[in-house]
């Protein structure tokens, strides 16, 4: 099964759902459990590991900060330790300054709700890869996911294992650089779309939301989202992707001749000195522009299917733009 | 698909392999998608020799249907206009040495506009030889001056093929020492041009499916001093044999007196060897030049545009990698106004829509629309100006070709990118983007694919998907962002 949706009633729930999910595309469950409000989740397959946790109205650490929060955190890690902390698994993404909290994590936020969430939509265009598209209230989307890139160079060292959520960050409704107070392009902005990077060009620099595994510059870790190349609160190589590069061609859509949007591959790639090194194409996800179609229609394309999702709200805060996802039934 | 490469010793044998690759090519025969010629004068002055001085234009262009270098310069202002100040009644002449013998049966004269049209000579002798030593005195005929931007027409007695052919100029001019005229053209007996100096070719492809009728052109300049020597291109869209003006066939690129006019743009070359990398479909013909240490282009034919034909029906794209509106046609200018068709260059700047461009595309309305990108605003001769658009969500250049738009200088989030992780390089496709005055997102440039410059050099090669791709530089630059490539399809 490469498509599921279905309503869940609370974080926790989800994430059940998106562990049962995962497994039915052949990952296997290294850890599942009740910890503190939430669940602690590992899984693997193939060489990937990414680890998950819940939290309902708990103190969360996020990037060395705590604070009381509902929502789910994520990164990866190169193995799986059953005596290690969830996310402080073997390679985990380390922050700038070593310490006993340099973990490093991408988080998705509930601020305006806590649930019960009207959909979810979980896809996998490649059993590599599994996605949670989340309508956390009725016309409001966001996301999490995580897997394995398609490579430019099917060598490349980390495989291209990667993971997304919204931000890096503890998010707070409507008060300074947190969403939804700012413009979709504002530079604190949340990423919204994996490796937009908005949020690490911040002042924090922790505002990663997604990362990607490499080897570079004789940094054998994880490089974050976002224009920093180095941030003493952020992980040690930064990355690109989202709509950075080809957001002209989106927000030129719909086409005048044909009201047809274009689909935009979001190719990720890593920051070294003045330059960017492509490391591959996230499977089965586009960004484009919605403005003609609804959040969750259906379109064909070259004998595909793909369905689309406002970045967070239609017409509001993410405008018309839109991510859509390869719906292999 | 099909692709040559080769080397051409200056622009007329480059037109000629040309011609001869998309025609005759095998790959495009065995496809249905072979170029058919359906209008070709071929260049026929091997040497001119005159003691007439050119004020402004050199008497060498007015042996061509269109004297003017440029579709858009204004064939009234005499500093376009060919005139001798030393004329001497009896005693100037000019002589011409044709490639071909040929016989002359006809002969055009055609007179310069506005107050120069009293320059036109009013009698001549017309000599053939074929050695350039003995004469034979063909005609001797007397005539009126036609008036302003008219033409005499002169029927020639028969005779025989002639490789020289001089006349000498035995009456009229003005003020006893000027003289001049704007075209000077000498037929054979099926009205062919005998004396064109430069070629011009009518090509029509027909798309994928042997179903479309897609019209072109190519036209060769060449200086008779200078070392230039280059390719004029030109799309239309269709043929009408009885005009003469390669400029004017139906639908071609706007040319002087209409309103927003656009300059053809051209591929520079050199009398040298060249080597040369022909790429084509029935879709479209792609080149890559290279011209001492430059790497020019062209591209002739349809758009893969992301429409279907009844929405837009001729997405016809006419690119180089300079311009011929130019004050300096040699391929080592450098200015904003060159630049690969990937990559255009521009004349224009400020808000106005008024310019030219080394790319431009016909649009779904039949306007025929320029294109430039530019690096950041940054005013230096390394940037190209074009038309801005002010727009919080799209500010820019009005038209360019992603992805080479989007750099700026190498800070923030859109660093330039370099190989790829792992090693490699990521080719990305070239799709011209309109920001105004409606948003746009056309469709792509057929083969052509924008790639990093860091650590490559011209020519290198990669292999993608098992197909070749071939990269360039962007005319002279080479900057990392100035990096281009075609497949060999």
């Amino acid at each position: 099964m490469a498509y599921q949706t279905g309503t869940s009633s609370d974080i926790n729930d989800l994430l059940d759902k998106f562990r049962l999910f995962a497994s039915s595309l052949g990952w296997s469950v290294n850890r599942w459990g009740t910890a503190g409000s939430g669940r602690e989740l590992c899984i693997s397959r193939s060489g990937a590991f990414f680890n998950f946790r819940s939290y309902a109205n708990e103190s969360a650490l996020i990037n060395g900060s705590a604070d009381v929060k509902t929502g789910l955190s994520l990164n990866g890690s190169d193995g799986y330790d059953a005596g290690l902390a969830w996310d402080r698994q073997p390679g985990y993404p380390q922050r700038f300054t070593p310490g006993a909290t340099d973990q490093a994590v991408v988080h998705f936020p509930l601020v305006t709700t806590v649930g019960p969430f009207p959909a979810y939509h979980f896809f996998s265009v490649d059993p590599k890869v599994v996605y949670a598209e989340v309508e956390i209230a009725t016309g409001s989307f966001l996301r999490f996911g995580c897997g394995s890139l398609d490579l430019f160079n099917p060598a490349a060292e980390g495989g291209g294992r990667f993971c997304y959520a919204t931000c890096g960050e503890h998010i707070i409704a409507a008060v300074g650089n947190n969403w939804p107070s700012l413009s979709v392009d504002s530079s604190g902005q949340l990423e919204f779309y994996p490796f937009r990077g908005n949020g690490s060009s911040a002042a924090s620099g922790s505002g990663f939301g997604s990362m990607v595994r490499v080897n570079i510059n004789s940094i054998n870790n994880w490089a974050g989202s976002g224009g920093y190349l180095t941030h003493a609160l952020g992980l040690r190589l930064a990355c690109s992707g989202g709509d950075s590069y080809n957001k002209q061609l989106s927000n030129l859509s719909p086409n005048p001749l044909n009201g047809v949007a274009i689909l935009c591959p979001n190719v990720v790639g890593v920051y070294s000195g003045a330059y960017n090194y492509p490391v591959g194409t996230i499977p089965g996800m586009r960004h484009m522009d919605m403005t003609n179609y609804l959040p969750g229609d259906e379109f064909n394309f070259g004998g595909d299917t793909w369905k689309v999702f406002p970045w967070y709200q239609k017409g509001g805060l993410t405008l018309e733009r839109g991510i859509a996802y390869k719906k292999v039934a | 698909m099909a692709y040559e490469i080769g080397t051409a010793t200056g622009v007329e044998d480059l037109l000629a392999k040309i011609t001869t690759f998309l025609t005759t090519n095998a790959t495009l025969v065995g496809l249905n998608q072979e170029w058919q010629v359906v209008r070709s004068s071929v260049d026929n002055v091997a040497s001119i020799d005159t003691n007439l001085n050119s004020n402004n234009l050199n008497i060498a262009h007015t042996f061509n249907a269109d004297p003017m270098l440029s579709n858009v310069s204004d064939p009234t202002s005499s500093t376009n206009m060919f005139y001798a100040s030393n004329y001497s009644v009896n005693l100037s002449y000019f002589t011409l040495r044709l490639r071909q013998a040929k016989q002359v049966r006809k002969i055009a004269i055609t007179s310069n506009h506005g107050g120069y049209a009293d320059y036109m000579p009013t009698s001549f002798n017309l000599h053939g030889s074929n050695d350039g030593i003995s004469w034979t005195l063909v005609h001797s005929p007397s005539f009126t001056k036609p008036g302003a931007g008219n033409k005499v027409i002169i029927s020639v007695p028969a005779s025989t093929n002639y490789e020289y052919w001089r006349v000498t100029i035995t009456g009229g001019g003005y003020s006893g020492t000027q003289l001049g005229w704007y075209s000077f053209l000498m037929y054979d007996v099926s009205d062919n041009i005998v004396n064109s100096y430069g070629s011009n070719v009518i090509f029509k492809s027909r798309g994928f499916a042997a179903n479309q009728e897609i019209f072109t052109g190519i036209k060769s300049v060449r200086g008779s001093t200078g070392g230039w020597e280059n390719l004029i291109l030109n799309g239309f869209t269709g043929y009408d044999p009885s005009v003469e003006s390669w400029y004017n066939q139906p639908g071609a690129m706007v040319g002087y007196g209409i309103p927003e006019p656009r300059a053809c743009p051209m591929v520079p070359g050199w009398p040298g060897a060249m080597k040369y990398w022909f790429v084509a479909s029935g879709n479209s013909f792609r080149l890559a030049l290279k011209v001492s240490n430059t790497y020019e282009s062209g591209y002739l034919g349809f758009l893969l545009p992301y429409a279907t034909p009844g929405q837009y029906p001729y997405p016809l794209v006419v690119g180089g990698s300079h311009l011929s509106d130019s004050y300096d046609f040699l391929y080592s200018y450098a200015h904003k106004v060159r630049g690969v068709y990937c990559c255009p260059g521009s004349n224009t700047g400020g808000a106005s829509s008024y310019g030219s461009g080394t790319l431009n595309i016909r649009s779904s309305a039949g306007d025929w629309l320029q294109y430039a990108d530019a690096d950041n605003n940054v005013t230096s001769q390394e940037d190209v100006e074009g038309i801005t658009v002010a727009d919080s969500t799209i500010a820019g250049m009005q038209r360019c070709v992603w992805p080479h738009s989007i750099y700026s200088s190498p800070t923030g989030k859109v660093r330039p990118y370099r190989d790829c992780y792992g090693g490699g390089y990521m080719f990305q496709p070239c799709i011209p983007i309109q920001r105004g005055p409606t948003r746009a997102v056309l469709g792509e440039l057929e083969g052509t694919y924008f790639v990093s410059g860091f650590n490559v050099t011209s020519e290198d090669t990669s292999t993608i998907g098992g197909q070749v791709h071939v990269i360039f530089q962007n005319t002279y630059r080479t900057t990392l962002n100035n990096y281009w490539a075609l497949a060999l399809e």
